[in-house]
């Protein structure tokens, strides 16, 4: 059990880089080996929750509406990049980018559940699985027989996620959601963006973070109730994630603030409520004078973290502004509103001249943090990342050579992989149906005559 | 601000507007069309939490994190289905309880036997945890450490990359005191790799590491410029996401591998992970993700944009509710709505996303929502049934009837810090579901029962630790 | 007169073409917008969108261009010199879905549409293959 020499040995730096190899992902065993899950998800939210199970190794099974598939896959930024094929039925058309990202490894079968097969089809799947994500309209999967009451039935050791925009009870119920209204209804537009004094206003996520987080969310609250089911309690469960109520979870803090005294946090934009300095400010200079692309014409921006005193007086003497180290000897005088402004404008004035990587230099020349704001091309091609396999060139067996995002997290002796990055519409029904369904070839294809698959 | 310039505000007790009743929220609904619903509330209603087992009994977590929320996000999901968490403190307490916004201490949570006080930003991330104390700096503190680690399932630093697998309390030694410990550290970038962190890096670092930042905002063009989230938005989804790693790793454990791995979370590796199609992206042809403010590179209708008194979101990524959207408007300003139906360029889904497709349909649509409130607006289109939903601020967030019913806010009412209003444990569920049950600790509160319990110290081990500045 | 003469963020010039102040930009604003279709310079004020003076007519030069134009026949304008130009990912940026088959990294990848003889099963027959056949590119 103990740790082998070599290892030991090692700086901690190269033993990291040993454990954590993402090179060697394939060689460890996967957590969820033999573990089942059904995901009749569409959008982000429910599909990333399957998708971040299957890159543990469970084998998910992805319901789709025959033919099209699901809506996420008709979305795609500014309607350029699409992967092709939509199916074999329409090899013409592709899967937009929407869709990437929240189906990694999991297996395409459609069904259509206004078809009584379908039903049993989906009786038989729950049967043999160990989770089910599900995100239709509450109640739905109950109407058609299929709901964690009937499904428990037929496997008692089930454990049924339910995921939806407001939940399934209470005065907003049949409220449609979207990640962008549950960050705005959920507060955190409220708190994002420049502040009023800049013209700001009240800014989202860019990404699509109540969903993929919340996806996050209730993939933990599956692995801990399997962790419970299997060492505790050998039951399954039911449990409801509301999009809405993340909101609510992420922005505790300031909802204690308002309990107790009133107050309602507004944006603070760049800079930090809790630190100063600790903001992000413009670098006059670009960094990529001769490029053409508009992303890299602009001008840069950059962190720059000197909350303690010590740090803070070392950023006075960077941008030889001694008196603002006299006049704002203490963090809580640095906190001020009002100081806030005037020393971050200081500090914009010094950087007028400078790259976003100059500014960055010299702080780490005075011992500051700074950390410049980077594009998505500075990402993906930041070795880092690609080192810690964060980032990762997949060679897709249906789509070619994609850059994808894997794990989220780092483990040493049974990581997270990304095997393929999605599949086709309808891509594994012969392969499911036969294998967990007990269909021969030729009923197969009479339930693709009648449209059930 | 001068205590004279301090605005005097008076406070209602929340909920300021009622809860609604079962009764008021399914009037005239149908038995038959009610019954799923009552059957949900039935199972999963918060007040009947204490009758149900916890998921995650059994299991001892120590959070050795400081001066970042990303470890105590972490161990809050561990603490919010029933783990053990014990916070390990240095002694003085986490810095991080000692930050208010803007500095105001006015606005902190006293504890009624220490008088000890404490930042909100802290105090809602100590739900259900215990707090010890222990100087690590010392190499009797790090004894002890050892010592506990042998008590534990999960351990979770954030310490300096490095730092302590110098101590000797890294992944190497302690998982040879305790094979079975799940140890994980969680930072910014990562603890190794050519970009990894400084010391004491903190959100948003990752925010701006990871793209975040960049893809924020309004664009350049419209007179925007990067955003950061308005809160530390990687801490807590990193935090997540070493959450996944963490518990994925005890299943293995329990489950047929037997002993415990070294796990590692980092803000922006989480929300790398979730930062949409930005790399498929860029892979395919080099594209780098610009910022669209308000609006979505990929999906039209679906934004948020002004009227009359905020901002409103309305969603219709698909045909049928984009006539209804049109139709709503139509009702009032019939022009708008054929300008726009009329229109061949618009007639296709695909075709309404290029950038100057979408400058048309929002400010014409935002031509009809300048007149409106958010109520207003969402009333009406409700009548068609699209979804959509005001820019709401704390405030109103906290009286949201929906939410209030839900339970989606809860006052615990803390036996140290008195009633507090916070954000509940999302984990709602039939069986297990999280709760809060006490919001916090003063620092070092559990010293006693802790030491003695899990190390068996006497009245004169605490004492002697404490006087040599260990505990 | 013509409903888009009335109105707060779109107007329809004398030239013919409607121009669309975007709500991003021209929310609150004040100062001079040019007419994609004529270039005619006006001057107006909005408050939190209600336009609250203007457009009259003003004198070069302009602060800022309209969000997006059309003529009256559904042509739309995106010369980058008449109306704010479009957010863009790469500078050869076209907003409609561009056929590619291999990556940024010259790799193949499946980015463009295929036909039924180019599948084996679901999967592309180039990427199951690894090479593109020249008949069929």
């Amino acid at each position: 059990m103990t740790i082998p020499k070599e290892l030991k040995e090692m700086t901690f730096e190269d033993f990291c880089r040993t454990v954590f190899n993402p090179k060697k992902r394939h060689e460890k065993p996967e957590v969820l080996k033999g573990k089942r899950g059904i995901s009749t998800t569409q959008y982000i939210l429910g599909p990333s929750c399957a998708a971040y199970l299957a890159e543990l190794g469970a084998e998910t099974i992805k319901v789709e509406l025959p033919r099209r598939g699901e809506p996420m896959r008709h979305t795609t930024p500014f309607n350029e990049p699409f992967l092709y094929p939509l199916s074999r039925w329409m090899p013409d058309k592709g899967t937009g980018l929407g869709f990437f990202g929240a189906n990694h490894n999991e297996y395409f079968i459609t069904l259509d559940f206004h078809k009584p097969e379908a039903i049993e089809i989906m009786k038989r799947l729950a049967a043999k699985s160990d989770f089910m994500a599900e995100n239709y309209r509450a109640g739905t999967f109950d109407r058609w027989g299929i709901g964690y009451r009937q499904l428990s039935e037929v496997n008692p050791r089930l454990i049924y996620q339910w995921m939806g925009g407001f939940g399934g009870w209470g005065p907003g119920r049949n409220r449609a959601s979207y990640d962008i209204l549950g960050q705005a209804q959920g507060g955190c537009f409220s708190v994002t963006g420049l502040q009023r004094e800049f013209g700001g206003l009240p800014s989202k996520h860019t990404i699509w973070i109540m969903d993929y987080w919340g996806g996050a969310m209730s993939a933990f609250q599956i692995l801990a109730n399997m962790w419970w089911r299997d060492n505790i309690s050998g039951l399954g469960n039911f449990m409801e994630y509301s999009q809405v109520h993340g909101a609510q979870r992420h922005l505790s803090d300031i909802i204690a603030l308002y309990g107790r005294y009133g107050l309602v946090a507004q944006r603070w934009g760049n800079w930090d409520v809790l630190l100063c300095v600790h903001g992000i400010v413009q670098c006059g200079k670009s960094s990529y004078p001769g490029s053409k692309n508009p992303q890299e014409q602009e001008e840069g921006y950059c962190l720059i973290s000197a909350y303690e005193d010590e740090d803070y007086a070392a950023l006075c003497n960077m941008i030889e502004r001694h008196d603002l180290a006299e006049k704002y000897p203490e963090h809580k005088d640095r906190l001020d509103p009002e100081a806030q402004f005037e020393i971050y404008a200081a500090i914009e004035e010094w950087a007028a001249d400078k790259t976003k990587e100059e500014v960055a230099a010299i702080c780490d020349q005075y011992g500051l943090i700074a950390q410049p704001v980077m594009n998505s091309k500075e990402v993906s091609t930041n070795p880092h990342w690609q080192e810690r396999g964060t980032l990762q060139w997949i060679d897709d067996p249906t789509f070619g050579d994609v850059f994808a995002q894997v794990g989220g997290y780092l483990m040493s002796d049974t990581p997270p992989r990304c095997n393929w990055v999605f599949k086709p519409v309808g891509a594994d029904n012969d392969y499911i149906l036969a294998k967990l369904c007990g269909f021969t070839g030729s009923e197969i294809a009479k339930l693709e005559a009648e449209e059930v698959i | 601000m001068s205590e004279k310039k301090k605005p005097k505000i008076k406070v209602l007790d929340w909920p300021a507007v009622p809860t609604p009743t079962p009764d008021e929220v399914y009037a005239g609904v149908s038995d038959e069309a009610k019954a799923y619903n009552l059957w949900l509330e039935s199972v999963l209603r918060q007040e009947f939490n204490a009758n149900k087992p916890e998921a995650l009994q059994g299991i001892r977590v120590l959070d050795v994190t400081q001066k970042a929320i990303i470890g105590h996000w972490c161990s809050s999901l561990f603490a919010e289905l029933g783990a053990e968490v014990i916070m390990v403190e240095p002694p003085g307490g986490d810095p991080l309880r000692k930050l208010t916004p803007f500095g105001r201490e006015e606005y902190m949570f006293a504890d009624k036997e220490t008088g000890e006080k404490v930042g909100a930003r802290f105090l809602a991330e100590c739900r259900n945890k215990l707090s010890i104390t222990l100087n690590l700096e010392t190499e009797e503190g790090r004894e002890i450490l050892r010592k506990l680690a042998k008590h534990a399932d999960v351990l979770i630093e954030n310490y300096p990359p490095g730092q302590f697998d110098e101590w000797g309390i890294g992944y190497r030694q302690l998982s040879e005191i305790n094979p079975r410990l799940v140890y994980c550290w969680v930072g910014q970038k990562g603890q190794w790799g050519p970009d990894k962190d400084k010391p004491w890096a903190l959100d948003p670092v990752a925010q701006n590491a990871c793209g975040f930042t960049h893809g924020t905002g309004a664009p350049k063009q419209m007179g925007g410029r990067p955003v950061r989230s308005g809160w530390w938005m990687c801490d807590q989804v990193g935090g997540t996401f070493a959450a996944i790693g963490i518990m994925a790793a005890l299943y293995a454990r329990d489950s047929f591998y037997g002993k415990g791995q070294f796990v590692e979370g980092t803000g922006a590796e989480g929300v790398i992970r979730i930062l949409d199609y930005n790399w498929a992206w860029y892979g395919m042809d080099g594209s780098i993700r610009p910022r669209y403010g308000n609006w979505d590179l990929a999906i039209n209708i679906y934004a948020v944009n002004p009227c009359a008194d905020g901002q409103i979101m309305v969603g219709g990524g698909h045909d049928r509710l984009w006539y209804r959207i049109w139709r709503t408007v139509g009702k009032e300003k019939p022009e708008l709505e054929d300008h726009i139906v009329e229109d061949p360029k618009l007639r296709v889904v695909t075709d309404r996303l290029p950038h100057h497709m979408q400058v048309k349909t929002y400010t014409c649509l935002v031509e009809w929502m300048r007149e409106h409130t958010r109520y207003e607006c969402e009333t009406a289109l409700q009548e068609e049934e699209v979804a959509s939903g005001g820019v709401a601020f704390i405030d109103e967030v906290c009286e949201f009837p929906h939410y209030k019913y839900r339970g989606h806010l809860e006052v615990i009412d803390d036996t140290l810090y008195g009633k507090v209003l916070i954000g509940s444990s999302v984990f709602i569920g039939y069986r297990t579901p999280g709760r809060v049950k006490w919001i916090g600790r003063p620092t070092g509160y559990d010293n006693e029962d802790v030491y003695r319990r899990l190390l068996g110290f006497t009245r004169y081990d605490l004492e002697k630790y404490k006087k040599l500045g260990v505990i | 007169m013509s409903y888009f003469k009335q109105t707060s963020l779109i107007y329809e010039c004398d030239c013919g073409v409607i121009n669309y102040f975007d709500p991003f930009t021209f929310w609150n604003f004040k100062g001079k917008v040019k007419c994609a279709g004529c270039d005619a310079i006006y001057y107006m004020e909005i408050e939190e969108g209600q336009r609250t003076k203007g457009p009259d007519k003003a004198d070069p030069p302009h602060d800022k261009l309209p969000g997006f134009a059309e003529t009256k026949d559904w042509k739309a304008i995106t010369d980058p010199d008449k109306v704010n130009p479009a957010p863009q990912a790469r500078p050869d940026f076209q907003g409609k879905p561009i056929p590619i088959v291999r990556n940024v990294r010259g790799k193949l990848v499946s980015g463009r549409p295929l036909t039924p003889e180019e599948l084996i099963g679901s999967r592309p027959r180039f990427i199951v293959e690894g090479k593109i056949r020249k008949n069929n590119d």
